[in-house]
């Protein structure tokens, strides 16, 4: 090979769809295949032949306006029919039209293994939907809910079916469809969980038929779990997919989102942005983390908030995709709990000692000799720039000082009423903030009453 | 809605136009993807021209035709897109002076001297990489599909409705000229430092 035709083709090699380009591309094309249905013409060669075999007659239809009531009929029954058929529910006539046909051909229209495990679960989530729209509509037969449950229970098989056999091929893209399917399900979860908390009710079997669908394809998913994680590539890969796509979400959700929702969908895009960055540092330092499936997750979650409104109208975004604090943050939460901490503790050595039971002090005491050994755990924590476990730590010590709160409260006289959690869950700032812990007080036992 | 999948023979057809089609989509879009990048030097307008290529498939499809091979075909509704983009985008560009001038194809006289293999293998591969974008639109295009898309000169002949002595002629010319080029640059180069 001359040189000229190596560059060419190292410049060839490197001129190449982006997995978005490639998605955009192919939606466009089906898209317009879509609309533009192929034409019922049959070879003349191929018509005869098959119409010989049958057992009845050819009939020529010459007349122009039996033509013409013809052509609109196929339209009618190719295009309208379908179309219309979509927005069918379980118990509508075009019902079996949506699923056995609609649904049918969009799923020989994927490519790829993942597509179809994607349309599956896609046709799940349909299937929920229509359960909670009947639902909410007062119009949810027995009968309807367990076809639904059935219906869900096989296109969740047909899900995990799909994953183990990509397993067999290709197992790093397995993995990266059940984080796909795991999320998927999550989303399902949470949105019959509220469903069940609307209706302010235990009972399994209303809506619980579907709730448990999703429970146990969920533990089938993750016992089903393969061994192999996806390479760090392949997840960068798909991260950069699946936030694009979401940016793109997030800038077409005007008018449809109120901008609280904006504001919060938006911070939540940050906090991936964030996760990507640490995950990203953090493979770079050779440390092994599952940070990166998080963020690829919560993206995926948050894309089902975006795209359905009806995930939107019953679960908030706080339970969907909790909050990923920044460091700054964690430290104000920190900063809070402790003056609280301190709060409680300045309360039980201004308690009058004979007001209170002997056993209810020294329970208390024993309370404040446990915050006093978070405290110095907290201390050290703070030393070495450890943001979650500083979290984790003054989380035990504000339920330990809500504990010793509740025992005192009783002996108390005159006290105000602190607050029992924190004042602010998004601050950004960390002006003022103390990072040291020495401000709890730590000489209660010299100011101990005698008993 | 648009597919009807029964069991009557129409829909025996569609189906296999429909995944022939859809296969054809899948095994090409990238190779015509390079190719028009290639020619049109812009990602957007590349990506633009082989949705085009596809729809206009589609159409012939959906308009009761078969396409036996769908290869040549698609390469062909490209190559004709891909024409009809430089006709918008042309002025004063060196496709125009040779239009104008009109190129004498009739006679083959330079495939008696050095044969395509001696020229290219003398090539500076980098010098002509860079200088295939200053050749008319005529040579660019058979060089890039003898060496991108690796189709045989009787293919590309098929393609753009020439002969294949035409399509030899072009190619031979092609490198000729590049290397022509990329010597007149160093030329160039060395002229300024005697200076």
């Amino acid at each position: 090979m001359s040189d000229f035709e190596k560059q060419l083709n190292k410049v060839a090699k490197g001129i190449k769809l982006s997995v978005v380009e490639k998605r955009e591309l192919e939606a466009r094309v089906v898209s317009f295949m879509e609309y533009h249905p192929r034409r019922e013409r049959v070879s003349a060669e191929k018509a005869q032949a098959y119409l010989a075999s049958q057992p009845y007659s050819i009939v020529s239809f010459n007349n122009r306006y039996v033509q013409a009531a013809l052509g609109a009929f196929a339209v009618f029954v190719f295009i309208v029919v379908p179309a219309v058929a979509e927005r069918a529910v379980p118990g509508d006539v075009l019902y079996p039209i949506k699923v056995r046909v609609n649904e049918e051909v969009r799923g020989s229209l994927t490519f790829s293994a993942t597509e179809k495990i994607e349309w599956e679960t896609e046709r799940l989530e349909r299937r929920i939907a229509e359960v909670r729209l009947l639902e909410s509509k007062g119009e949810l037969t027995e009968e309807t809910e367990a076809e639904a449950v059935k219906a869900v229970q096989a296109h969740a098989e047909a899900v995990q079916d799909g994953i183990n056999k990509l397993r067999t091929t290709d197992a790093e893209e397995a993995s990266l469809a059940e984080v796909a399917f795991e999320s998927a399900l999550d989303v399902q979860s949470f949105v019959l969980e509220s469903d069940k908390e609307e209706a302010q009710t235990n009972d399994d079997e209303s809506e619980g038929g579907l709730a448990t669908v999703v429970r146990t394809a969920k533990a089938t998913a993750v016992a089903a779990k393969g061994d192999v994680a996806p390479s760090h590539e392949k997840v960068m890969a798909r991260l950069e997919s699946e936030t694009t796509r979401a940016y793109e979400l997030f800038k077409s959700l005007d008018g449809t989102a109120t901008e609280e929702e904006k504001a919060e969908i938006e911070r939540r895009l940050s906090d991936i942005e964030r996760k990507i960055k640490n995950g990203v540092a953090e493979y770079e330092s050779g440390i092994k983390t599952e940070r990166l499936i998080n963020a690829l997750s919560d993206t995926r979650k948050l894309i089902s908030f975006m795209t359905d409104i009806d995930v939107r109208n019953s679960v908030p975004l706080e339970t969907l995709v909790p909050l990923e604090r920044t460091d700054e943050e964690k430290l104000e939460l920190v900063a809070e709990t402790k003056s609280y901490v301190d709060a409680v503790i300045t309360r039980v050595n201004n308690i009058k000692e004979d007001a209170v039971d002997e056993a209810i002090i020294e329970k208390a005491f024993v309370g404040i000799d446990t915050i006093e050994r978070l405290n110095k755990q907290l201390d050290e924590a703070a030393e070495q720039k450890d943001f979650d476990a500083q979290m984790q730590i003054s989380k035990e010590m504000r339920v330990m000082a809500v504990d010793i709160e509740k025992l005192l409260l009783p002996f108390e006289t005159n006290v105000p009423i602190i607050e029992t959690e924190p004042a602010s869950t998004t601050a950004t700032t960390t002006e003022n903030v103390s990072t040291s812990t020495n401000a709890v007080s730590t000489s209660t036992k010299e100011t101990k009453p005698t008993v | 809605m648009a597919y009807n999948r029964g069991n009557n023979v129409g829909s025996a057809v569609t189906d296999d136009q429909e995944e022939r089609f859809l296969q054809a989509f899948k095994e090409f879009n990238e190779a015509l993807f390079r190719h028009a990048t290639f020619r049109l030097s812009d990602r957007e307008k590349a990506i633009d021209v082989v949705h085009d290529t596809f729809t206009k498939a589609w159409t012939y499809v959906r308009d009761g035709h078969s396409i036996d091979t769908y290869k040549p075909f698609l390469y062909k509704v490209l190559n004709n897109l891909i024409i009809d983009e430089y006709r918008k985008r042309r002025e004063a560009s060196l496709d125009a002076i040779f239009e104008a001038e009109g190129v004498d194809e009739s006679t083959f006289s330079e495939l008696v001297g050095d044969d395509v293999e001696t020229l290219i293998n003398t090539l500076d591969g980098r010098k002509a990489l860079a200088a295939l974008d200053e050749l008319p639109d005529v040579y660019r295009e058979v060089i890039i599909m003898r060496y991108v898309d690796e189709l045989k000169p009787r293919e590309i002949a098929d393609l753009i409705e020439e002969s294949e002595n035409v399509v030899s002629v072009r190619i031979h010319r092609g490198i000729a000229m590049l290397k022509a080029y990329t010597e007149g640059e160093e030329a160039k180069i060395s002229n300024k430092k005697n200076e």
